[in-house]
């Protein structure tokens, strides 16, 4: 893939270790997470229902859904823990001069 | 050893969960799923909410197809019922008067609906709530319905209300024995939480009232209250609980107490059968004394604690009550002990209808509930677990961020 459609989203800093924040990617809804100093993007939506996963819980490199504890892996955005069956489409991020880029397929 | 010959009566979301956990435990066994309904085996919550509401397709309940399930040698017998197990010769005996033999046998066929015993309730349009089949004709009655009566102000009547009122825009009206909504299960701060949220959708609620009989011709008209009054409607959902559906258990002499009795592992009086599921009355290390439960999460994991001991691997069932609700795009959860004697504690946050209440038993915290903050009930969990250092001040206060108040994992850190 080339190396385009990066999208900045925040800075470093904007959020504290073991938290997400919503942000938008080409429109969408993202989840930016940042679990010690690294940062992880996912869709924001669960697989499952309509929840906001930015708005989980945090345990090491997995997110745990608030609505109904589905869990998903950061790394990978594999559904680990039902009720979620479906995997979470996970987006490359990149920070520069403190800046943090997520990429989105066009 | 020899291969081992597995059972399972109930083809649901406990029975479907228990086969999946038998295959993993055991390689080699024999697996047969017997369901009463012919639909593959399915999760319910969702029939209440997303299915009904139209945001969620009725294939999305669908746990694991047919062809999955045998792919994993989980043989299935479905839309098939069991007549009788026959415990002398360790069979159970299907209404074709097949015989199954059995090594071990997992009860886990459920709840059926309660239904009214009053004139007219087999009138058209007049329906309960319990599984697929009964959502997908529930769906179909309500497109074409404007009033709709509700009996029932427990969790599934209220779901059906709320989807009723989002997806159709019907009138509702909810009738209820009772002087409030979720009477049987909830802390108050629940109750009346979902009660303001439901009048400001605009359902209307009769408390203190019950239906002494529905009029129609062949289709529901009209439906008549004990306290005499006339209620116009279209539709009507009757949703006043579940009765456990211990008859096979009974028949074949286990103990039966509002549900089939099993300790910590799934057990039944009768060694070698097993029961799993909303249909036990089980034992919960965390909880102690008996219960029978109506929840997702029993239906998941102590089906999966009973399927282990059948196949040898005992290990007790030790788990923190948890509990979802969605109704009106809000979402409710309780953790843990919500019980009137504990101390609460309510943390309110900022802009939308967002808050968690705690329950403290000395100091510490026992159990939560929460509106929009499913977080917090993750990290009630873990409080439970291991502790959480927190004073009720800071419980109180949003802007305390919690996790940094629980006390670190000894096995972890
Ligand atoms: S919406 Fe995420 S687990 Fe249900």
């Amino acid at each position: 893939m080339a190396d385009e459609n990066w999208e900045e989203v925040a800075k470093v800093g904007d959020i504290d270790d073991e938290e997400a924040i919503r942000v938008e990617v080409d429109g969408k809804p993202v989840a930016l997470y940042f679990v010690e100093g690294t940062y992880y993007a996912t869709d924001d939506i669960c697989t499952h229902e309509h929840a906001s996963l930015s708005e989980g819980y945090i345990d090491g490199t997995t997110v745990e859904c608030p609505l109904h504890q589905g869990v998903f892996c950061l790394k990978t955005g594999k559904a680990l823990q039902a009720p979620v069956e479906k995997d979470v489409a996970v987006l490359p991020v990149k920070v520069v001069d403190s800046k943090i880029y997520i990429q989105y397929l066009s | 050893m020899a291969q081992c010959n597995y059972v399972i009566v109930g083809g649901g979301q406990a029975g479907c969960r228990a086969a999946l956990a038998l295959r993993d435990a055991d390689r080699n066994g024999k697996i047969v799923l017997i369901g009463a309904e012919s639909h593959p085996p399915y999760e319910r919550p969702a029939l209440s909410k997303g299915v009904l509401k139209g945001s969620a397709l009725p294939q999305s309940v669908i746990i694991r197809q047919l062809d999955q399930l045998a792919e994993m040698a989980i043989e299935t017998h479905l839309g098939q019922a069991v007549e009788q197990i026959d415990v002398a010769s360790s069979e159970v005996v299907l209404d074709d008067s097949r015989r199954l033999k059995f090594d071990r046998l997992l009860l886990a066929t459920g709840s059926r609906a309660r239904s009214l015993s009053v004139p007219g309730v087999n009138l058209l349009n007049i329906h309960s709530l319990r599984t697929l089949d009964d959502c997908l004709a529930l769906s179909e009655s309500l497109q074409s319905c404007q009033k709709l009566v509700v009996v029932g102000a427990g969790f599934i009547g209220l779901e059906v209300a709320a989807s009723a009122r989002e997806r159709f825009g019907c009138q509702v009206t909810v009738v209820e024995a009772g002087s409030g909504v979720l009477q049987r299960a909830a802390p108050d701060e629940l109750r009346s939480a979902v009660q303001t949220l439901h009048k400001s959708n605009g359902v209307h609620f009769l408390f203190n009232d019950g239906v002494s009989r529905f009029e129609g011709d062949s289709k529901l008209e009209h439906v008549i209250l004990a306290s005499g009054r006339v209620l116009k409607a279209d539709c009507v959902v009757i949703g006043i609980g579940v009765i456990p559906e211990t008859r096979l258990a009974e028949r074949a002499g286990l103990e039966v107490d509002d549900g089939i009795v099993v300790d910590e592992f799934g057990e039944t009086s009768q060694p070698n059968i097993f029961a799993a599921g909303e249909v036990t009355r089980h034992k919960n290390l965390f909880l102690g004394a008996p219960t029978r439960r109506e929840s997702w999460q029993v239906a998941q994991n102590q089906s999966t604690i009973a399927a282990h001991a059948m196949s040898g691997l005992r290990k007790a069932y030790n788990e923190i009550p948890w509990f979802w609700t969605d109704q009106f795009g809000h979402n409710f959860q309780l953790i843990g002990e919500t019980g009137p004697t504990l101390q609460r504690v309510t943390r309110i946050y900022d802009g939308a209808l967002k808050s968690t209440t705690f329950f403290l038993d000395k100091q510490a915290v026992a159990g939560a509930q929460s509106v929009n903050s499913g977080k917090d009930i993750r990290l009630v969990r873990e409080a439970i677990r291991r502790g959480m250092n927190i004073t009720p001040e800071q419980l109180a206060d949003p802007t305390v961020n919690l996790k940094s108040h629980l006390v670190r994992d000894p096995v972890l850190w």
